[in-house]
């Protein structure tokens, strides 16, 4: 059965269209995860000197995406992540997992822990206008009682006082513990609050 | 309305390969491919293969991959291959479900008779300890793909498995 907007042209869908959705034909496409766009976002922050928190994150989706950008520090340092699995209330400062690789043009580090306070996200990263750190961070099983929490990431940012001008992480890391967890902190250092950050959350859907 | 626009998902258990077909088409030409579930009884290493338009899994030794496995505990490690008969290594996983981290993937032009299809992905899994990896790969055949295989290095029957395929709408 063919589905459809009304003024378009036949762009490139999942199901062909031609005409006008009926209450039937939104309630189809919608059971198979086809009726709007598959990106959806949940929650946009602009922070100033604090850290950004996202709380109450959505049950509904096994992977979650943070959009990073004009993430900006206090001081010339790294920037991170915790999680909660009290919504926030507090968010557990041990146990973490990362390995991530750094590059800038001159210089390749490997960045790893078996026993962190937080998940690296990237740094250094330096206080210049120009230096603000950038990613995508993906979160993947944060609601599933029976599996550990993990993130993948790839990130860009500055530090002019060196000049260098772009580095990059990609990677990721993992809370080995078992439960479900709904909250995200961004900061720095260790741990504390962000000069500022603009963060928007998009969970990736399911049916 | 985002432009990721979710085409097929599938959940599986107890199998040792999942194919899934009829996704590719020509009405996308870069697809999203999200991993949250692969539980196998036995550590090793997540693959993946095309499949092309005829329904066959292309096992030709026809496939480039190149890799870095980024581990908590340990030195990095790079790896590469060339006409081999898979796309890459797209986690190092150990057993038990908690272990089945997160794998996302993106394919260019599969549907393309003309080129060849490409990939790169980035996982996060533990195998004892945490272990990421992030991929390159390439098919080296100019013919149309429709689907893919997720399969596994150790050939082990994975106890439970989920995929979402997704593709990136162009408005033309």
């Amino acid at each position: 059965m063919p589905f459809g907007y009304t003024g378009q042209n036949q762009p490139n869908q999942t199901v062909s269209n031609s005409g006008v959705f009926s209450i039937t034909d939104v309630a189809e496409l919608q059971s198979q995860g086809k009726l709007g766009g598959s990106l959806e976002l949940i929650e946009s922050q602009s922070v100033t000197s604090a850290f950004c928190d996202f709380t109450n994150l959505p049950s509904n989706y096994d992977v979650l995406m943070f959009q990073i950008k004009q993430m900006k520090v206090t001081t010339q340092t790294n920037v991170r992540l915790r999680i909660s699995n009290d919504n926030g209330s507090s968010y557990i400062s041990s146990g973490y997992q990362y390995a991530l690789q750094r590059g800038y043009p001159s210089t390749f580090t490997e960045l790893k822990s078996t026993s962190a306070g937080e998940i690296l996200l990237g740094g250094d990263v330096g206080t210049n206008a120009v230096d603000n750190f950038n990613a995508y961070v993906y979160m993947y099983n944060a609601n599933n009682s029976g599996k550990y929490t993990f993130f993948t990431l790839q990130s860009i940012w500055g530090l002019a006082s060196a000049s260098i001008y772009s580095l990059f992480t990609f990677g990721g890391g993992v809370l080995p513990t078992a439960e479900i967890h709904n909250a995200v902190r961004f900061g720095e250092g260790g741990f504390s609050a962000l000069s500022g950050a603009e963060i928007k959350l998009y969970g990736v859907k399911q049916i | 309305m985002s432009n990721l626009r979710l085409i097929n998902e599938t959940t599986a258990s107890s199998i040792s390969t999942l194919n899934i077909t009829d996704v590719f088409s020509e009405k996308f030409d870069i697809y999203k491919i999200t991993i949250t579930d692969f539980d196998l009884p036995t550590a090793t290493y997540v693959n993946f293969r095309l499949i092309n338009s005829s329904g066959s899994v292309v096992t030709a030794s026809n496939y480039d991959r190149a890799g870095l496995q980024m581990n908590s505990d340990s030195s990095f490690g790079e790896g590469r291959s060339t006409n081999i008969s898979y796309l890459n290594y797209l986690a190092d996983v150990g057993t038990g479900v908690a272990d089945t981290g997160g794998i996302t993937s993106y394919i260019f032009n599969p549907y393309s008779s003309s080129s060849y299809t490409f990939s790169i992905s980035q996982s996060s899994s533990v195998r004892t300890n945490h272990r990421s990896m992030k991929n390159i790969g390439v098919l080296k055949q100019t013919a149309s793909m429709s689907g893919f295989q997720i399969l596994n290095a150790g050939n082990y029957t994975f106890d439970s498995i989920l995929v979402k395929t997704y593709g990136l709408r162009v408005d033309s």
